[in-house]
This record gives C-alpha cells, structure tokens and sequence, in this order.
C-alpha cells in the first residue's frame, strides 16, 4: 500500500526537493500543493491523504491554520500532520507539537533521509 | 553531465541570488520588515539544502530575530545580501 502524502509549502525550491527526496522511498506518493488555501481546497473536496507535511510561514493561511482547518473536516480529525520549519528554537518546535502534529522536521533536512524521519514520525505516533 | 540530482536546483538557486540581495536590500532601504522575513525565512530553509552554508547561516541569523521578536537587525541583514552577492559572483 502506498503512503499518500500531502505536501504543502510556498517555496517552490522545497516543494521540488521534498517531492524528489520522499519519492527515493518508491512507497511514497507525494502531492504538493503551492499555498494552505490549495491544499485546504483539495481536502474539502474529499482528497484524504495519509500524512500531512505542512510548512510553518506561509503567506496568507500558515501551516497553523491549515492544521485547524482541516481537522474540522470528517475523516481528517486524526489525521497526521508533520511541521516543517526553519525556526528551531525548541519552544517553538514543542509549540507546534501541541497545536497536534505529530512532529516537527527542520529545514534544511536532509534529503536522503527525510522518507526515513517521515516514516519513523508517524511509527512514533503509531499511525 | 552530472549524477547530482539537485544539481539543476543549485544552480537555479544560484542564478536566483543577486536577485533575491536586490530585493533584500530594497526592503532593508524601505524599511520593510515584513519583506525581510519573509526573504529571509525562505532562504533560511533552501540554501542549507542546497549546501550554500554561508547563505544558509547568514539567513538564519535574520530568521531567527524575527522569531524571537528582535528589532531587524541592518548587520546581520547586510551580511546576507553579501553572502547572496558572493554567490552570485561566484562561477
């Protein structure tokens, strides 16, 4: 079974690298999505992906805001949703936690790792 | 040839970067905070990536004073329109 992952980020650079890196695991399918309010389009047309990986900053709806959004949407209220962020001070990363993703991975990443820290996040969070 | 599959990305990075310190500067002149963050976070999250560390670090240092709420920093954002411009020059 594939693992569909929804990616959003405004940075096209990160959108290309992310997609590239999760896809060297042949069992990820990424779909990346330019802005919050695109992906949140997608989700209340019924797109349920298995994990969320959602930038922190970004112009107009955040990941924040994307992250409250959606789990007003059925089927997604448990849905798993992973930050990614360039700020890493850890008040900020136990913050992001406690708004209820699953983890926070730290850009830049590594992309030769980054399917590896998705997948041990959601084997963490036993989803 | 290369077997780097970034590599098409680094050098559009690149190519990107006198453009990005123009529009850093222009923000720093016009005193537009909002600009500079949002220039410098991006940074901060792709020249790491594609190991541009001095632009990476340099950026972060920006980023981070926007996090934690400081006053904009003019040094710390010239030192990254000079990190940008040396990449830029660099060939």
């Amino acid at each position: 079974m594939p693992l569909n992952l929804m990616h959003v980020d405004d940075e096209p650079d990160i959108r290309e690298v992310t997609a590239f890196a999760l896809e060297l695991d042949s069992d990820i399918v990424v779909a990346s999505y330019a802005s919050g309010a695109e992906a949140l389009a997608e989700l209340e047309d019924g797109v349920r992906p298995d994990v969320v990986l959602l930038d922190v900053m970004m112009p107009l709806l955040d990941g924040p805001g994307v992250l409250a959004r959606l789990r007003g949407l059925e089927g997604l209220e448990q849905a798993p949703v992973i930050f990614m962020t360039a700020r890493v001070q850890s008040d900020e990363v136990e913050r992001l936690k406690r708004l209820g993703a699953i983890g926070v991975i730290v850009k830049p990443f590594d992309p030769m790792t980054l399917a590896r820290q998705v997948r041990d996040l959601l084997a963490e969070a036993g989803a | 040839m290369t077997d780097d599959p970034l590599a098409p990305l680094r050098i559009r990075f690149r190519a990107r970067a006198a453009e990005e310190a123009t529009a850093l500067a222009e923000a720093l002149a016009g005193g537009d905070a909002a600009g500079i963050e949002r220039i410098a976070h991006g940074l901060a999250g792709a020249a790491g990536l594609f190991g541009f560390a001095d632009v990476g670090a340099a950026a972060v240092a920006v980023d981070q004073d926007f996090a934690v709420g400081r006053l904009i920093d003019a040094g710390r954002v010239e030192r990254l329109i000079g990190t940008l411009k040396a990449l830029a020059d660099y060939s």
